[in-house]
């Protein structure tokens, strides 16, 4: 951890609590064993505010001064369970974010549903993240998104979420902890300028001009595949139409042929581990534009050539995992 | 729609002019403003004025065309302008008045330089402050009225202040459940009211400058101080008589005047005790309670005779029989006495406060003197002496009004001699003078004569127009005999008011004038509500909450301690109504009842239903985690089921089923737990 120590008060009391937010299921319900609450800054305030007041009507005895100021205490009474039932019986779903690449923001889909209907204007605190969101009586659930800036690569944790309200007067806070299971895939950055991958990633019998991809204007019918309603107008090939025939696409998604073998040991000119992650990151990505069929091979172990997004995300989420001074 | 169409350019209209203040926390903070300040603006010199509403509108256009927040010498400077301004106005820095005026002219820059949402609960709690302070100034239906609309203004607004980082919000809701709360909190401010011990003011004392705001009584008597009174028809005090009955003069004696300098009047500051006044004679006895309004002296008006007196503030009995408490009496205070009447006031006079109490000044008055000290030859009895003075001013043919002919000096000498017009006070100065001139000792009563009934509650009101002075004097074996020098003038007076037997009626208030009956008659039911409000809303004091809790059934010395425990119970029952009230609400269908109750048992247990899962789903998503429980779930969920897609069970059968089908499981889940 940092070099902050961390007291051991505040070690007991997150046990404590995470004991009670454990859930079985994948649902989170706020219930009593969840909820806390305490006064707020501006609660103190409020006290102090009718303290004076309470003074000022006893020292000119003014019954109605009186009058006034029990009542906004009574108020304030009333207003610990009405901020606790702000929060009571919402349901808290954490969702799984897409994957990004280090550096980017992750996008946690947070689900708020209320059981019961009223309004619940709710803060949701994690890590370097925040977000507001309600739920009034006619609309019962609402999807949020946390917005947590990445460092790191890996397979990572939303981390400790507290949903909270200070609903209806501000003098109180009920908040609730949690510590979502849901992670997200936080592949390596991809190296801006990545110099291309050696020619002797490309695989012998299939390599050739092809690596370099489709250049424009040298497109023949192979590369070519049917334009379908909706698709971009901008991107069919016009000189097929102006000679008569159909609309046609260049196909550049389609198998390519090629296929490249990416090496950890070619990205020995960068600095460090995550550098050189970096690097096959980017060299991935671009076999995979040009629509390469692709492979990875990592000092323990090798990942044989493939096409298509789940094959990429499978050596991404190697990627990832890949141990930091495994080097 | 038809019905809100003629308020719908209205509503137009006022957004165009609020801008983009409308639906914030600042509006609803600038309306309890305006109610707090406009119920005391009056109050204020006009300096202050200017320089409230100054502020205000600069507050509200730089608000209005959303300019940031005033900062640096502006700031300082403006407010060292409210403060130098403030001294100006008042004179002087500290107290009530000035302390008012500073809060009401700084609220406004503490909110121009405003930036935060704390910033912005500061000026709630000075518009708190500022709606507390409206009570100084009366505490009226009308009062409490603008003050808890204020409060309740202040309230919805810290509900949206703690909204103000959410953006685009309903802004309905927050009120709504600001408003539920505040209504739920009435109750609880019910019980608070009655039960937590009001602590006997003041702490610390009150400023210098606490005033009671109101006009009444002086206790220096000059001509023409008492005819200036009878004009207002303001209360001066209300009466309940509790036992016996007032008699015809009804007398209500006030500060008593020993000390003419041959001008005015002035109670003497020589206080020696008067075990005299101890022995109480006459048979009548009257006990009754007074609510006597605020006002800048200590003097307490009781029914003539009156020999024991207590309330909610210390009282001492003065030598000459009059009451007062040891401070100003600012507040509306409740008094009970006890009188018995019949017998003079017995005293017996040293010598030397004969010659005090006969003392004229040499110059004053030649002519009365001279006509007094010419029955002192004629007259050697006392009695004979002062009926001698009676049939002096009976000849004179006195005439009765509120606007006397003006006198400068020897105002004895210009009205029995040049005028012969007078209202109470120089008939009772008259009077005095003369008698001392005649070797008696006479003093100047001040006070209030007859009151009327008011038909709605039955107690009797004594207003500022019922203001009056009289004389006592001493004769040798008696005491003090009361003589009132009006009646030689108007027989009627003692006995009835003043617009009955005044002949010119000009400016004398319209509802004495007997004309106006039905307007009184009105009024007289607004005056006995009042009066019910003062005594049990207004005037709730540490002595009426006694009384209260004895009513109960407490004994005095025990209540604080019984008051705090119902106190606090008084608070765990609300915070047990607040948890009904806010539960889940429940069918009143007995299956769908019986179901909640799973379903929350289940929830309880970090399994709460989705609100899209169906009984069954659910059903089979919790056997999958209670597999011990199964069965009992099945036995619960069956009955539901066949009652519900029908199955053929009658509903009251299923849901008994469903009972005691829950009953076993939730013993089976406390098994599971502890094994």
């Amino acid at each position: 951890m940092t070099g902050r120590a961390v007291p051991s008060w505040r070690k007991r009391l997150e046990r404590w609590q995470r004991r009670r937010a454990a859930t079985p299921g994948g649902t989170f319900t706020v219930t009593n064993r969840t909820l806390y609450i305490l006064p707020t800054a501006a609660g103190a305030g409020y006290a102090l505010t009718l303290l004076v007041l309470w003074l000022l009507a006893i020292n000119y005895s003014l019954s109605l001064g009186h009058a006034l100021v029990f009542w906004l205490a009574a108020v304030a009474v009333m207003a610990i369970p009405a901020t606790a039932a702000s929060l009571r019986g919402v349901a808290i779903d954490v969702g799984e974010p897409e994957a990004v690449f280090a550096g980017e923001r992750l996008r946690w889909p947070v689900m708020l549903r209320s059981e019961v209907a009223r309004f619940r204007p709710l803060e949701l605190t994690a890590p370097e993240a925040h977000a507001f969101a309600w739920l009034t009586p006619t609309e019962g659930s609402v999807r949020v998104f946390l917005e947590q800036d990445t460092e790191r690569r890996g397979l990572v944790r939303l981390g400790r979420l507290v949903v909270a309200t200070r609903h209806p007067f501000g003098w109180f806070r009920a908040w609730t902890v949690l510590w979502p299971t849901t992670s997200a895939w936080v592949y390596p950055r991809p190296e801006p300028d990545a110099p291309p991958w050696p020619a002797t990633a490309s695989l012998a019998e299939e390599a050739g001009a092809m690596s370099a991809g489709v250049r424009p204007g040298e497109e023949d019918f192979a590369d070519l595949r049917p334009w379908r309603a909706g698709e971009p107008l901008r991107r069919v090939l016009w000189k097929i139409v102006a000679r008569g025939g159909p609309r046609m696409l260049p196909r550049r998604e389609g198998p390519a042929a090629g296929t490249v073998l990416l090496r950890w040991n070619d990205t020995a000119g960068a600095d460090n581990v995550e550098a050189r992650l970096s690097r096959l990151c980017a060299w991935v990505l671009g076999a995979h534009r040009q629509g390469l069929a692709f492979g990875v091979e990592l000092p323990d172990g090798l990942m044989p050539p493939d096409r298509g997004e789940s094959h990429l995300h499978a050596v991404l989420r190697r990627l990832a995992l890949f141990p930091p001074e495994a080097a | 729609m038809n019905a809100t169409a003629p308020i719908a350019p209205l509503l137009r209209g006022l957004k165009l002019l609020t801008g983009p203040l409308a639906g914030t926390a600042a509006a609803p903070l600038a309306l309890a403003l305006m109610l707090a300040l406009g119920s005391q603006f009056n109050e204020f010199p006009l300096g202050i004025q200017a320089g409230i509403a100054v502020l205000a509108v600069v507050w509200f256009l730089r608000r209005r065309q959303e300019t940031g927040p005033l900062t640096g010498w502006r700031l300082w400077l403006a407010g060292l302008a409210c403060a130098l301004g403030v001294r100006w106005q008042y004179g002087y820095w500290f107290g009530q008045e000035p302390g008012v005026a500073l809060v009401a002219l700084l609220v406004w820059l503490k909110w121009l330089e405003t930036r935060s949402e704390r910033d912005e609960r500061m000026v709630a709690a000075l518009a708190l402050f500022l709606l507390t302070a409206v009570f100084l100034r009366g505490q009226t239906p009308l009062h409490a009225l603008a003050v808890f609309a204020g409060a309740g203004l202040v309230l919805l607004a810290c509900a949206r202040l703690t909204l103000s980082s959410f953006q685009r919000l309903p802004t309905d809701q927050p009120a709504r459940d600001a408003a539920r709360t505040m209504a739920w909190a009435i109750p609880l401010a019910l019980l608070l009211f009655v039960l937590v011990p009001r602590v006997p003011g003041p702490l610390w004392g009150l400023p210098a400058d606490a005033r009671a705001g109101k006009t009444g009584l002086s206790e220096t008597l000059e001509a023409g101080s008492i005819a200036q009174l009878a004009r207002s028809d303001e209360i001066a005090f209300v009466v309940e008589v509790q036992e016996g009955e007032l008699p015809a003069a009804r007398y209500w004696r006030g500060p008593v005047l020993e000390v003419y300098d041959g001008r005015s009047w002035k109670p003497s500051p020589w206080r020696a005790p008067n075990p005299a006044l101890e022995a109480t004679q006459g048979s009548a006895k009257v006990r009754y309670r007074s609510l006597q309004e605020p006002s800048d002296l200590p003097w307490i008006f009781t029914l003539e005779r009156t020999h024991a007196l207590s309330g909610a503030v210390e009282v001492e009995r003065t030598s000459t029989g009059s009451w007062r408490a040891r401070r100003p009496l600012l507040q509306r205070t409740r008094f009970t006495g006890e009188a018995r009447f019949g017998e003079p006031l017995p005293e017996a006079l040293t010598s030397t406060a004969i010659r005090a109490l006969t003392f004229l000044p040499p110059q004053a008055n030649p002519r009365t003197r001279e006509a007094g000290e010419a029955i002192a030859r004629e007259h050697l009895q006392p009695e004979a002496r002062l009926e001698a003075i009676a049939d002096f001013f009976r000849k004179r043919q006195l005439r009765y009004t509120l606007t006397p002919p003006p006198v400068a000096r020897d105002s004895a000498d210009a009205v029995l001699f040049d005028t012969h017009a007078g209202f109470c006070e120089h008939f009772a100065d008259a009077f005095a003078v003369m008698a001392r001139a005649a070797g008696l000792p006479a003093r100047i009563v001040l006070g209030y004569l007859g009151g009327e009934r008011n038909p709605a509650n039955g107690t009797w009101i004594i207003r500022q127009a019922d203001a009056h002075s009289w004389v006592e004097v001493w004769l040798a074996p008696h005491g003090w005999v009361r003589v009132d020098p009006t009646t030689f003038a108007q027989p009627e007076r003692a006995e009835r008011g003043l617009g009955e037997v005044l002949l010119e009626r000009e400016g004398l208030p319209l509802l004495l004038r007997p004309e106006w009956r039905w307007a009184w008659r009105l009024r007289a039911q607004l005056e006995a509500w009042e009066y019910g409000w003062n005594v049990w809303v207004a005037g709730f004091d540490a002595e009426r909450q006694h009384r209260l809790w004895r009513s109960l059934g407490w004994r005095p010395d025990r209540a604080l301690g019984w008051a705090l425990a119902a106190t606090g119970m008084a608070l765990a029952l609300a915070a047990l109504l607040a948890w009904w009230l806010q539960r889940p609400p429940t069918s009143r269908d007995p299956l769908e009842r019986q179901w909640h109750r799973f379903c929350r048992l289940m929830a309880r247990r970090g399994l709460a239903r989705a609100p899209a899962e169906g009984p069954l789903d659910y059903g089979r998503r919790l056997m999958r985690h209670f597999p011990q429980a199964s069965g009992e779930i099945e036995a619960l969920l069956r009955p539901y089921l066949q009652a519900r897609y029908g199955g053929g069970l009658a509903t009251e059968e299923a849901a008994a089923a469903m009972r005691r089908a829950l009953h076993q499981l939730r013993r089976r889940l406390r098994q599971e737990k502890s094994a």
